[in-house]
C-alpha cells in the first residue's frame, strides 16, 4: 500500500498535458464533442474548438468587435489553414515546481508535455494519434511516464529511463446520427467523471482516470444530444506496460443529463481486474463509482463536484473502500484570467491517520492566442499509512503551456 | 339629430379610449430562444428586453432582433447575419386577447393557445404554451413555443463542421398590469 500512496505523491509532480475546460458549462457548452476531438473532451481542439477558444478564452484587452471574425491566429502554429481532411495541433507544456519544504529538490523544472497531435477525418471515419517525448530525470519519476511510454522499454525501479518516446492516444472511430453517435477502438482516455485538468486531483489520481496517464486500449461508444451524453468503454488493458498480469480488463462509463443549458448532473462507474495490481502486486478487483455536477449559477462562476466510492478487492483480504471528492470553482475575472479554487478529500481505505486532504488556489492566464500561463498554490495532506498525524505540504507550480 | 350625432361620436371616443386602455407592460420582461444542432452543441440566446402592446383586441409581444445575445460574440455576429437582423429587425408574437386566460387575483394557469408569429416576411400561426399568474394586479406571463427556421425563410448556417437544427424553442417573460 504504502507504494500506492507513494505513487500518487509522486504524480503530483508532474502536472496536466491537457487542454481540457469543463468549466465551458458557463458559455451553455455542456457537450465536449463540439471542441474537441475526443468525444468525451479535452486534448486535441477540433477547427470549431479553435475559433471558440479565440473567442471565448483567450485574453483581450478590447472586447471584440461586433463585425470581427476569428483571426489567423488561431489556425495551427499560429498561421496555418489546414484542409478540412487534417487536423494537426501540438500541446507543450513547461513548469516549476516549487515544494519548500522538501529537504531535496525544493525546485524541480518540469518538461510536461511535448505532444503532437494528428487528427484525419475522412467523412464519417476519424483516426488520432498523439505522440511526444517525456523525460524522467529519476527513478520514481519515471514510473509517471512509463504507462505512456513506447521506448525505450526500461524499468524505473533499477535506473532512471531518461528520455522516452510516449503516445498517450491512437484510436480509430466512426460518426454517426449528425455525429451524435461515436464508435471507437484504440488506446484513449478512460470515460468517467469530471475531465479536469487537474489530473493530479485525487479523483483522477485514485480512479486512474486522469488524461496523463490513465489511457488505456479498448473499445468505446459515445453519445452526445442536447440533453444527454456518455460514453461506456470495455478496456482491454494498457498495452504499453507488461507483462500481461499488470493489465487492467473491465468497464469504464458515464452518462451526464442535461437538466438545464447551465446545469448537469452525472454519474460514472468502473470496474477492472487485473492479475496483478500495478501499486500492490495483487490480484485486484477495483471498483470507482461516482456522481459528478457541472453548474454554471452566472456567465462568470462555474461549479464543478465530483465524489466517488472506491473498493478493491483482492482473494483473502479484506476488501479496502475509500473515496475522492473533489469540489471546485472557476471564475472569469476578466476573459482570459480565471481564478480557481478547488478542495478535495479522499481515503484509501489503507490505515492511514485520516483522509487525505487538498486545498488549490489556482489562476490561469490566457494571454496571448494559443498560450497560458497558469499557478498552482496546493496545499496537501499526504496520510502515509503506519504515519501516527498526516502533515500539510505546500507546493507551487508554475506552469507556461502552448498548444500549436 | 345633431345632438345624436355629437353623442354618438363621444361614445366611440370614449369606447376607442377605453379599449386602448387594457394591458401597459411592466418591466423590461426577457425572451430567450434555445437550439440544438451537431454534437450536441447547445445554443442559450438572451433578449433582456421586449415590448408588450395591446390594442384592445390582440396583445403583441415584440423582440427586436438585435437585442438577442448568445454569450458568443462571433455566433452573434453569424445569427444576426443569418436571419437578416438589419433587413428584418424584429419578431412579434401576436395572440388575440379573448383566446388568453386571464388568472383572477391570487391565482394562476397554465394553458396553451394559438397566436401568430410573424418573423421575415412570413407570419404563421403556432400553439404556444404559457403560465400566468396575478399578483397585486399585476400579471406574469411565461410562454414558451418551438418553431421552425426553415418556416420563415432562414437558413442557418454550418461554421466549421457544426451546424444548428432549423427547430428552435422560443420563450418570453413579461409582466403586464390592466
Amino acid at each position: 500500500m504504502q507504494s500506492m500512496v507513494r505513487w500518487f505523491l509522486l504524480a503530483s509532480v508532474v502536472a496536466a498535458p491537457a487542454w481540457a475546460f469543463p468549466w465551458m458549462v458557463k458559455h451553455s457548452y455542456g457537450s465536449c464533442a463540439v471542441c474537441h476531438v475526443d468525444p468525451s473532451g479535452s486534448g486535441q481542439l477540433t477547427p470549431y474548438g479553435r475559433a471558440q477558444a479565440d473567442v471565448l478564452v483567450r485574453f483581450r484587452t478590447e472586447p471584440r468587435k461586433d463585425d470581427e471574425e476569428v483571426p489567423r491566429s488561431a489556425n495551427f502554429l499560429w498561421l496555418v489553414e489546414l484542409p478540412e481532411v487534417i487536423n494537426l495541433s501540438g500541446n507543450l507544456r513547461a513548469a516549476g515546481l516549487l515544494r519548500p519544504s522538501a529537504t531535496t529538490a525544493p525546485f524541480v523544472p518540469l518538461i510536461m508535455a511535448t505532444d503532437l497531435y494528428a487528427t484525419v477525418n475522412l467523412g464519417p471515419v476519424v483516426a488520432h494519434v498523439t505522440t511526444g517525448l517525456g523525460y524522467s530525470p529519476s527513478k520514481n519519476a519515471a514510473k509517471n511516464l512509463a504507462p505512456a511510454a513506447i521506448a525505450p522499454i526500461c524499468d524505473p525501479a533499477v535506473a532512471p529511463c531518461g528520455a522516452q518516446w510516449l503516445a498517450r492516444e491512437f484510436w480509430v472511430g466512426a460518426k454517426f446520427a449528425d455525429d451524435a453517435v461515436m464508435v471507437r477502438g484504440g488506446r484513449m482516455n478512460l470515460p468517467f467523471g469530471l475531465r479536469n485538468n487537474e489530473h493530479t486531483s485525487f479523483v483522477r489520481n485514485l480512479t486512474r482516470t486522469d488524461v496523463n496517464i490513465g489511457q488505456q486500449v479498448g473499445v468505446a461508444a459515445s453519445y452526445n444530444s442536447d440533453t444527454l451524453r456518455g460514453e461506456v468503454m470495455g478496456i482491454a488493458g494498457n498495452f504499453q506496460i507488461g507483462p500481461d498480469i499488470y493489465r487492467e480488463r473491465g468497464y469504464s462509463a458515464f452518462a451526464e443529463y442535461s437538466l438545464a443549458h447551465n446545469a448537469y448532473i452525472g454519474a460514472s462507474s468502473l470496474i477492472t481486474y487485473a492479475g496483478a495490481d500495478v501499486s500492490s502486486t495483487l490480484p485486484t478487483t477495483r471498483h470507482a463509482h461516482g456522481l459528478f455536477a457541472r453548474l454554471a449559477p452566472t456567465e462568470k462562476l462555474a461549479l464543478l463536484a465530483e465524489a466517488d466510492f472506491l473498493a478493491w478487492q483482492s482473494p483473502q483480504k479484506l476488501d479496502r473502500l475509500g473515496f475522492a471528492a473533489l469540489v471546485q470553482a472557476d471564475i472569469d475575472l476578466y476573459q482570459g484570467i480565471h481564478l480557481i479554487g478547488t478542495l478535495e478529500g479522499a481515503h484509501t481505505g489503507s490505515g492511514e491517520p485520516g483522509p487525505l486532504l487538498g486545498g488549490w488556489i489556482s489562476a490561469t492566464w490566457y494571454f496571448l492566442p494559443h498560450l497560458e500561463l497558469r499557478i498552482d498554490h496546493i496545499f496537501r495532506r499526504n496520510a502515509s499509512p503506519g504515519a501516527t498525524t498526516g502533515a500539510f505540504e505546500y507546493q507551487a507550480l508554475l506552469q507556461l503551456h502552448a498548444f500549436l | 339629430m345633431k345632438s345624436l350625432s355629437r353623442a354618438l361620436l363621444a361614445l366611440s371616443l370614449i369606447t376607442a379610449s377605453l379599449s386602448f386602455a387594457g394591458w401597459t407592460q411592466q418591466g423590461d420582461g426577457s425572451a430567450t430562444f434555445d437550439a440544438k444542432g451537431t454534437a450536441g452543441i447547445k445554443i442559450h440566446g438572451v433578449a433582456k428586453k421586449l415590448a408588450v402592446k395591446d390594442d384592445g383586441t390582440t396583445l403583441a409581444v415584440t423582440v427586436q432582433a438585435a437585442d438577442i445575445d448568445t454569450d458568443n460574440s462571433l455566433r452573434n455576429k453569424h445569427m444576426g447575419e443569418d436571419i437578416g437582423a438589419e433587413k428584418f429587425p424584429t419578431l412579434t408574437l401576436s395572440v388575440p386577447l379573448a383566446k388568453l386566460q386571464i388568472p383572477e387575483e391570487g391565482k394562476s394557469v397554465d394553458a396553451t393557445a394559438k397566436g401568430t408569429f410573424a418573423w421575415h416576411e412570413h407570419t404563421k400561426e403556432i400553439d404556444f404554451k404559457y403560465s400566468a399568474s396575478t399578483k397585486g394586479g399585476v400579471t406574469t406571463v411565461s410562454a414558451t413555443a418551438g418553431i421552425n427556421t426553415e418556416d420563415y425563410g432562414i437558413k442557418i448556417r454550418s461554421y466549421l463542421g457544426i451546424g444548428v437544427k432549423p427547430d428552435v424553442e422560443i420563450g418570453a417573460n413579461f409582466s403586464v398590469k390592466k
